[in-house]
């Protein structure tokens, strides 16, 4: 008997019903963003990166790696707004002390952890909706880093596309 | 297969959940290195691993002519990276401006034949949960490099997160 989201899946194009048991070509799956900079100077604080979304995506984990980093506290965080700048961090407890943690992981919801995101503040929906995500390393005391290493790994709950016209 | 939180599900029918069996890719770059330096380990991309994946492919490539007397390997550690104890994953560091073409490109499989293969073990390609994964780089004073990017491709073999806090 097939499932509700099989019958939907039958009358998707042809390309697509390829993978039966998965109503779209990218729903439920993993997909990584990586940004590496050669160095962040440390008269240049507030950089970010920023992208946007093709669809809905439910954020497992952001991670950062450095070769070095001078004294200072680096806020580590991702907003969820159509700038990258304004919006609340969703990264609960994000502020982090690079000289002693040069690298590390924030997995979902890992109440062990000091560190780690939450979506419920920001959104009573918990996939993130079209949107950009921004890391915002932003150095009050001005630390400067070589070869900054940062990811967010996640995966899409909705389809960026059903178009048939090439079906 | 211990049933998956509902967050897992979402969008997927019958697929068992969101995150195993798929490729993940991880691409760092762009590392510009000038001539004249002195410093070597100047090249620095990783990760942590979010999960548990096996390492499929490396491959690489520059923007322009590699000068000189740069190289690059990639390792595997359980903590944290160190240059001793580590696990290398290429049978071979890459010396860019000897063994690539013009292109400065290139790729490393576990397969046999070809200049450059990855370490085709178990040790050295299951990347458990938690593994830093880095490339490494060094160059002499007339060595530089532009655009330098290296990818990982991965094969996940286990759950970024489990998490159902947020179903």
């Amino acid at each position: 008997m097939p499932t509700s989201k099989q019958s939907a899946s039958q009358s998707l194009p042809a390309y697509m019903r390829k993978r039966v048991d998965i109503p779209g070509p990218n729903t439920g799956m993993l997909s990584t963003f990586c940004w590496h900079y050669d160095s962040i100077a440390a008269a240049a604080p507030n950089t970010r990166h920023a992208f946007r979304l093709p669809a809905t995506f439910r954020l497992l984990a952001v991670g950062w790696y450095f070769r070095t980093c001078s004294n200072g506290t680096l806020t580590l965080g991702i907003v969820n707004d159509d700038a990258g700048t304004s919006a609340t961090s969703i990264i609960t407890g994000s502020a982090i002390t690079p000289t002693s943690v040069l690298s590390g992981i924030i997995y979902l919801n890992d109440t062990a952890a000091s560190t780690y995101i939450t979506l419920s503040t920001t959104t009573t929906d918990p996939e993130l909706q079209q949107a950009y995500l921004a890391y915002r390393p932003s150095g009050t005391a001005g630390p400067s880093i070589l070869d900054c290493n940062l990811y967010a790994i996640g995966f899409y709950t909705g389809h960026p596309n059903v178009d048939k016209s090439y079906d | 297969m211990p049933a998956l939180p509902g967050h897992m599900v979402v969008g997927r029918g019958n697929a068992a959940g969101p995150v195993i069996g798929g490729y993940l890719n991880w691409t760092w770059g762009p590392k510009t290195i000038t001539a004249g330096g002195t410093a070597t380990d100047e090249m620095w991309f990783g990760f942590i691993a979010p999960c548990d994946m096996r390492l499929e492919q490396i491959s690489w490539g520059t923007r322009t002519t590699v000068t000189a007397n740069v190289s690059f390997q990639c390792y595997k550690h359980p903590s944290a990276f160190q240059a001793s104890g580590a696990t290398a994953l290429l049978t071979a560091a890459i010396d860019l401006d000897a063994s690539a073409g013009a292109n400065k490109s290139g790729y490393a499989r576990a397969e046999t034949g070809g200049a450059t293969t990855l370490v085709n073990t178990s040790a050295a390609r299951d990347i458990a949960k938690g593994d830093y994964v880095m490339v490494g780089g060094t160059y002499d004073a007339t060595g530089a490099i532009s655009d330098f990017h290296v990818e990982f491709m991965t094969f996940v073999t286990g759950h970024v997160n489990a998490d159902s806090s947020k179903d």
